[in-house]
Formats: structure tokens, sequence, C-alpha cells
């Protein structure tokens, strides 16, 4: 892992992860911890924070397909280190709120997933990005339950 | 939060020592020589064959137990219960002595950490020699180690040659120096002894208990000692701390505790904070308690025993409890007592509790604002208000032990820093 080449983006377009019968678990123990580290960097790091969203959800019954995703997130942040949030003076006064969402992007369940960010007096304080609990029928219901 | 520290991290379970097992002997025999001559033990210099055996020899007095009735040591520890015991029988006080060598001071490992490079970037071999004489022979368990201290040292395990230069000193350092599990061999070494006075006399000074008779049906909660070596930023030996931790997982829930909750400051509301502070070009100030948990007021009545390493036999204290008034590290409830006294502190200078996050505390005083938000011991205080600020604070370290951090650098792991452009968190 010392040895790995970084890597532009933390995770693959298009990654189609999920949870199968035929897949080959890996050692859970580990592959929780890694995962808990990641989420606490995600306060300052909020580049990764779609990704981790991701293999999070999978910390019951990891494989070796999602362990190699969160290697990817490590080799991601060695390419890009030392970055963090930057609190400003921006002379704005006044709160705002932006979301996203996508349509059925889970593969088992296929919920959708959606992420919100808020920034107070320009700067950014929350961030977010989380399977819906339920199955939004069209991308719209979808983009709606981001915002509620 | 470096990510080289955390990739490192997930390599750690793999590593293997064997890659330096060639000239494993070598390593054994030079940093061995260096102790050797550095606590002046011994003056032979062993050579490579010569190694092992010495070695075992050396272990096998430290295991010896050795009855010393040493009268300054016992002065010391009656003068912290000297208010609670009248004769203090001596023949108890014999503890293991081992004639293990002073641990190092701190100039000295930090100078020996520098100065040895074999150390530095070699891990060190695993303890299995084929040229040992008694190979085959299970080595006793609790022999101490005395090339490192420590059973399982660090280096065996993690390769430190990546990291960088403070990394690497705490990584030795937590070779160099070993954490005893028991009073016995804390009160064998000096400067463990001072750290647990010095914790004694905290807990008296606070009036922490009072010396009762255990009443019909209630039950005395254990204690123990947890020591730990505390590091500066740079990796280097800042001080030995010693604390008095009660069994807390042997309380009952409805008799010894009721409510265990008590807040923490949400992190969004130290974002929203920092964000405001970089706006408005307010100061920020970070703040610590010293022994925070020690402030807690008890409400329940709890019993505890004896601290073990105070000796009392005079029948006088024979059956005797510490009957707690203030709350101690382990029990359910400290962080809560804590909390709720922290907060009728700062509502008795009229500082509001905010609804959203009940760790925030705000007062506004002729159109200024004055901010402070809690996380158990740590605080940040931010305003515009900085006579408010400077009397909040000579308010609060009169009424708690508080230790002024300055500038608000390092909060939960996270780095703050400060520049012309605003703040950054990384």
């Amino acid at each position: 892992m010392l040895a790995c080449k970084p890597i532009e983006t933390p995770i693959q377009i298009n990654h189609r992860l999920g949870i199968f019968p035929d897949q080959i678990p890996t050692d859970i123990g580990r592959y929780q911890r890694l995962v808990g580290k990641l989420i606490y960097l995600t306060h300052t790091r909020p580049d990764i924070t779609y990704a981790v969203g991701i293999v999070s959800q999978f910390m019951h019954a990891p494989s070796k397909e999602h362990i190699d995703t969160v290697y990817r997130i490590l080799r991601y942040l060695k390419g890009a280190p030392s970055k963090g949030l930057l609190y400003s003076k921006n002379g704005v006064s006044n709160i705002e709120g932006y979301t996203n969402a996508d349509w059925a992007g889970d593969q088992t369940t296929r919920k959708s997933t959606s992420g919100y960010l808020t920034f107070v007096e320009g700067n950014l304080i929350t961030w977010r990005s989380e399977k819906q609990k339920v199955v939004a029928r069209s991308s719209a219901e979808a983009e709606f339950r981001g915002m509620a | 939060m470096k990510p080289n520290v955390v990739s490192d991290k997930s390599k750690g379970d793999g590593v293997d020592s064997d890659k330096s097992k060639g000239d494993g002997v070598f390593i054994k025999l030079k940093t061995f020589e260096k102790q050797m001559s550095s606590y002046k033990q011994n003056a032979t210099s062993p050579t490579a064959t010569q190694t092992i055996p010495e070695e075992r020899n050396l272990s096998l007095d430290n295991g010896e137990t050795k009855a010393v009735n040493h009268d300054g040591e016992e002065a010391e520890m009656i003068e912290f219960c000297a208010d609670d015991t009248e004769a203090v029988n001596s023949d108890e006080e014999e503890t293991t002595r081992s004639n293990l060598p002073a641990l190092p001071t701190k100039e000295f490992s930090a100078q020996n950490i520098l100065d040895n490079p074999i150390t530095k970037d070699t891990p060190q071999p695993a303890p299995r020699y084929s040229q040992r004489p008694n190979k085959g022979v299970t080595k006793k368990q609790y022999e101490p180690d005395i090339k490192t201290n420590v059973r399982y040292p660090i280096n065996n395990y993690v390769f430190s040659h990546r990291l960088s230069e403070p990394y690497t000193l705490t990584i030795n350092q937590l070779s160099q120096v070993s954490i005893p599990s028991n009073v016995q061999d804390a009160l064998a070494d000096p400067s463990w002894k001072e750290a647990m006075n010095e914790e004694m006399k905290t807990l008296q000074k606070n009036s922490t208990w009072e010396l009762v008779a255990l009443p019909e049906g209630k039950k005395a909660i254990g204690c123990r000692w947890v020591y730990t070596i505390k590091l500066k930023a740079d990796g280097s030996l800042d001080r030995y701390k010693a604390r008095l931790v009660a069994k807390g997982y042997a309380q009952k829930y409805g008799i010894d505790y009721q409510e265990t909750f008590a807040p923490v400051a949400k992190l969004n509301t130290i974002c929203i904070l920092i964000s405001i502070a970089a706006n408005r070009d307010w100061p920020l100030q970070q703040f610590d308690v010293k022994n925070a948990f020690l402030n807690g007021d008890l409400k329940e009545e709890v019993y505890m025993e004896l601290p073990p390493g105070i000796i009392k036999q005079s029948s006088e204290h024979e059956g005797r409890v510490c009957k707690l008034k203030r709350a101690l590290y382990g029990f359910k409830q400290s962080p809560r007592a804590w909390f709720r006294r922290f907060t009728l502190a700062m509502k008795a200078t009229s500082y509001q509790q905010s609804n959203a996050d009940h760790t925030l505390f705000v007062k506004h005083k002729d159109g200024k604002v004055t901010a402070l938000i809690v996380y158990v011991d740590d605080m940040i205080l931010t305003g515009d208000d900085s006579e408010e600020m400077r009397t909040l604070q000579e308010y609060l370290s009169a009424e708690f032990e508080m230790k002024d951090l300055g500038q608000l650098k390092y909060f939960l792991g996270i780095e703050v820093t400060r520049s012309k452009q605003g703040i950054s968190l990384s």
C-alpha cells in the first residue's frame, strides 16, 4: 500500500457495487477499522464523502471488491494530500443549501442516493451523501426527497 | 489526518520482521551494548555469543524479588494519607523492587534515538535465535526484557523508515518506556511514584472522598491505577501520568447511577463557530480543563475501596471505604456530573445555553457576543468582546483548574491553521 500509485478520482464511475451471494469475503474487522477512519476523515475532506458513503454501506459483509474500492480511496488520498477546508471572509451573510440525487443508483435495492451541502456565510458547514430510505419511483421523487 | 498514516496502519498487520533477520544478532548486540554502557550496569563488553546468556542472567536478576524496606518511599506515601492514618505498619510496604535501571531521562532517550540509526531504520529482530543454547525451552512469560522494556516492541510490527521524523520519534518512544501494569511495579519506579503522588494530591485537594465505614447492604466499588506516558508534539517524552480510575463496570443501574448521558459538541456547531469567527475576524482561543471529571459532584451515594498502593494496617482503617463526594474517572455518571457542574457554572455568570446544541454557551452584552463551546474538557472561546472573554477566562480558572492552550491549533484531531485568507481545517 505504501508503494501504491496515486489516482485522480476516489471512486470509479458507475462502480455498480452491491452485495452479491457469490462474493469473496474479506477481513471484516480490518475493513471496518479502515472505513471508520475514513469516515472521521470526511470531517475535513468533503471530496471523499460520496466514496466513503458507498463503502460504508457494506460494513456488515465486505467483499474483495469492496476493500479494493477502499484501497482506491487511499490511493486517491495519496495523490491529493494535505487538503482541508478553508473558512474565509466572503462578505456574504446568508445560508445556502444545495442538493442533488441520482435515481435507483443502488444495485441491490434500487434506492436512490442523494447529497446535500450547506454554506453559512459562504463557508461550507455541512455536507452529506446518503442512500435514501425509500425507493423513489421517479427521478423527480428522488430529487425531492434529497431536498427534504 | 495525514494519508500516509492511514495507509501505514492498514499495512501494519501484514508486516513481517523477517527482512532483518540476517543481521539480527548484530543489531541486538549493538543496542544491548549501548544500554549496558549507558546504564553502567555491567562493565563487560559482551561478544556476539555471550549476548544471549548475559541477557538471560540479567532478566533473572530482575525477576528476583528483593524485600527492601525503603523508608524514604514510605514517608512519602504517608504524606498524602496523613489525615487518614496515624499508624502505618511498615511491613506491608515491602514492595517488590527490581533492579531494573531507572528509566532513561528525557534528554537521554531522545539522544539515544537520534544517535541510533539502526533502531530507527530497521525493525527489531524477533526474539528467536538459532544459536540459542537453550533452544526449545520456553521462555518465561513475565521476564522483563531489558533491551526494549516492553514485551511487544512496536518496531517488530511497524516499519518506521518511511514515516517522517516526528512519527519515528513517537514510535521509538513507545518502545523506550515501559508502562507498569500493577501497583508494585509502579511503586518501584520513582517517576511513576511521583506521578501517583501528584494524582493523590489533586484528589485530596478536591476533597474527593471521606473515609467511612461501609454501611450495611452497600457495596464498595474497586479502583485501580492506570499509567500512561504523555508525549510532546514532537514525540519526545513529556511526563509520566498516573490516574486513579474506578471500576465503573461494577456499578449497577438504579443503585450506583441513574442517568449517564452527557452531550458533546456537534462538529457542525464547531464549524459554524469557526466560519463566523473567520468572517468577523474574531479570535479563537482554546482551553483545557485539568482533571475535568474530578470536578463533577456526585448525587448518588457511591462507596469505593481504598486505592491500591496505600496500605492501611491499623485496625482503625480496617474495613473503611471511601465515600465519594466528587466524581472519579471510570464511573458511569462522571461525564454527566462534570457537564452538569460546568453548565451550572456557566449559567451562574449569565451565559445562555443554546437549545440547538447544549454545549454552546452564548452571552450578549452591549451588542457584543461571546460564545463558548465545550467538548468534554476541551473548550473553544470566541467572540468580539475581548473584555468579557478575559473575565470569563478568569472566572473559569477560579472555578476549575484550567490550562490555556492559546490560539486554537488542534481540536479533536483536526488541525486548525489561520492565515490572511481565512481559517483552514485539515
